[in-house]
């Protein structure tokens, strides 16, 4: 009798567990898209962009426009977003961050400029769109249970979206002419101009791809927590620090792991403590790792 | 024969202020050409003017005839020169065979034949071609930079201190292969501190002091001369 309660006690404890993996590699998946967007740009320019979680709020307003107002599918919808948002990146790097690196500003302005601009989106989406909840009319779809493990229909597309596009990037950076140039710009920019590294298209590659990934990552979260405001991409952003950071500033590969880490750990801690305590544990990891490891944990590849 | 590389009365520095001062330097295909000169001379400065790497304030620079004074680095790759610094000089979290095919960003064409003919002139990165260039010894990462220089083709190469830091063993080494990227006729030139073993391998010499001109001559006539002895090598 006390060993079925206790074989019971235990079974129900993995279950929690498993649930907790479950709804882990969902959140591991759109903290992966979004942090690989940041670290691929901060690997090529060499500075931490504060604007980026403002790139995930138009990503997610500009996916809400095309499905609630012009009536798109939620997914093509998605993919509209994440262009403009890369074009917006892109445009956004060329108007205003080149000028200051144009006159060699130092890096700590370079910081006040993406906080300034990270201010300024988060209230121009406000402006426009208003302060208030938004959600995208689509329906999660069927239920699937794997094991224990319950995953709706839309968020196995979240996790498959996740693994291709962690491919796609991964066969960019290690087989293409391109991305090659930008792992070599990671490395040392000044060797890649020399070598004749045309510096000005990588980067404005490496904006256009990160603006694209942090836009689809935005309409991802937007999906997965259901309801947004303006606020959505800045209460996300430190989350994403954390797994980039925990993973190796500047490395896709570390940001890809760091993702996981940091979804399976804080996902898994919700099933036992509160889940309001997530970010808490995010910070924790990322405290630890840095005491132990600085240069974050996936070190052995280069960055980008 | 007209020279490959042409450098006409420039004056260049950091900032406003001249390092280099009127310098001219000339060097013909499939030569060997070395600047040297005590510190502070103002060689590093020169070669980073040349390649579009420094401002310059005035004189010229021709390729091949062509008006290129100012030209940005990747374009002068592009339009045939190339440019080995002397410290950082390769991509250590790039494995060696990607380090060579970053070489030949601008000229894709033929990477394949490129890149064996560099295996064929460096053996030893042939055998090192999927290791990440950071785990090279100093001497490999010298010749991996050389050959990242030659996968675009260039018909002048620059050279910054080769051989800085290396042991005689492999100094040695270092400009066996100088001498023979000349013989496959590209124009080399070297900025170098190991004056002695520079004159003697090279074909012409330029002496550079305080920024100016001061001398000019072959290898090893500059090398005989009682005063260039004194200067460098305590006669």
């Amino acid at each position: 009798m006390e060993w079925n309660k206790r074989a019971r006690r235990e079974s129900c404890d993995v279950s929690l567990l498993l649930m907790g993996v479950g709804f882990g590699l969902i959140t591991a998946s759109v903290l992966a898209i979004a942090s690989v967007g940041l670290t691929l740009q901060f690997g090529v320019t060499n500075f931490v962009n504060f604007a980026y979680g403002e790139f995930l709020t138009i990503g997610a307003y500009l996916a809400y426009f095309f499905s609630a107002v012009a009536n798109l599918n939620i997914w093509l919808s998605m993919l509209l977003a994440a262009l403009l948002t890369a074009g917006i990146s892109w445009l956004i790097n060329r108007v205003v961050i080149q000028p200051f690196l144009k006159r060699k500003a130092p890096l700590l302005i370079l910081l006040v400029v993406t906080i300034g601009l990270s201010l300024f989106l988060e209230n121009g989406v406000q402006a426009i769109a208003g302060p208030s909840f938004q959600q995208y009319v689509t329906a999660p779809g069927a239920i699937v249970n794997i094991g224990p493990m319950i995953f709706t229909a839309q968020q196995l597309v979240i996790v498959g979206i996740a693994i291709v596009l962690m491919t796609v990037v991964h066969l960019l950076l290690k087989y293409t002419r391109i991305g090659k140039a930008m792992r070599s710009m990671s490395d040392d920019p000044d060797l890649a101009r020399i070598s004749g590294v045309p510096i000005q298209r990588v980067t404005d590659l490496a904006w256009l791809i990160s603006g694209f990934l942090a836009g689809l990552a935005g309409v991802v979260l937007a999906i997965n927590v259901t309801s947004f405001t303006p606020a959505l991409g800045s209460q996300f952003l430190f989350i994403i620090f954390a797994a980039v950071i925990v993973g190796g500033i500047g490395r896709p590969y570390g940001a890809m792991l760091g993702a996981l880490l940091i979804g399976l750990v804080t996902e898994v801690s919700a099933m036992y403590i509160d889940s309001a305590y997530k970010t808490v544990v995010a910070f924790a990891i990322l405290v630890i790792v840095l005491l132990f490891r600085p240069q974050g944990i996936f070190t052995s590849r280069g960055r980008v | 024969m007209e020279p490959v590389l042409s450098v006409s009365e420039i004056t260049s520095g950091y900032g406003a202020s001249p390092i280099v001062k009127g310098v001219s330097i000339a060097a013909k295909a499939a030569s060997t050409v070395v600047i040297v000169g005590p510190n502070g001379a103002g060689k590093s400065t020169l070669l980073k003017a040349v390649f579009g790497l420094l401002s310059i304030f005035s004189g010229k620079v021709y390729l091949k005839g062509e008006d290129v004074t100012g030209m940005p680095p990747e374009r002068l790759v592009a339009r045939g020169m190339g440019y080995v610094p002397q410290n950082r000089n390769v991509f250590p979290s790039l494995s060696v065979r990607e380090n060579l095919e970053i070489g030949a960003y601008q000229t894709p064409k033929h990477t394949s034949e490129r890149m064996e003919r560099v295996y064929l002139m460096f053996p030893d990165l042939k055998k090192a071609m999927t290791r990440p260039a950071g785990t090279l010894s100093g001497g490999q990462r010298n010749m991996l930079a050389m050959g990242r220089a030659l996968m675009s083709d260039p018909d002048v190469l620059l050279l910054d201190e080769p051989t800085a830091g290396l042991s005689p063993a492999y100094t040695k080494v270092v400009w066996e292969h100088i001498v023979r990227i000349a013989e496959i006729g590209k124009s080399v030139i070297v900025v170098e501190q190991n004056t002695t073993t520079a004159l003697t391998s090279s074909d012409w010499g330029y002496v550079l002091v305080a920024g100016e001109n001061r001398d000019q001559g072959s290898g090893p006539e500059l090398l005989a001369r009682p005063d260039i002895g004194k200067m460098f090598l305590g006669r």
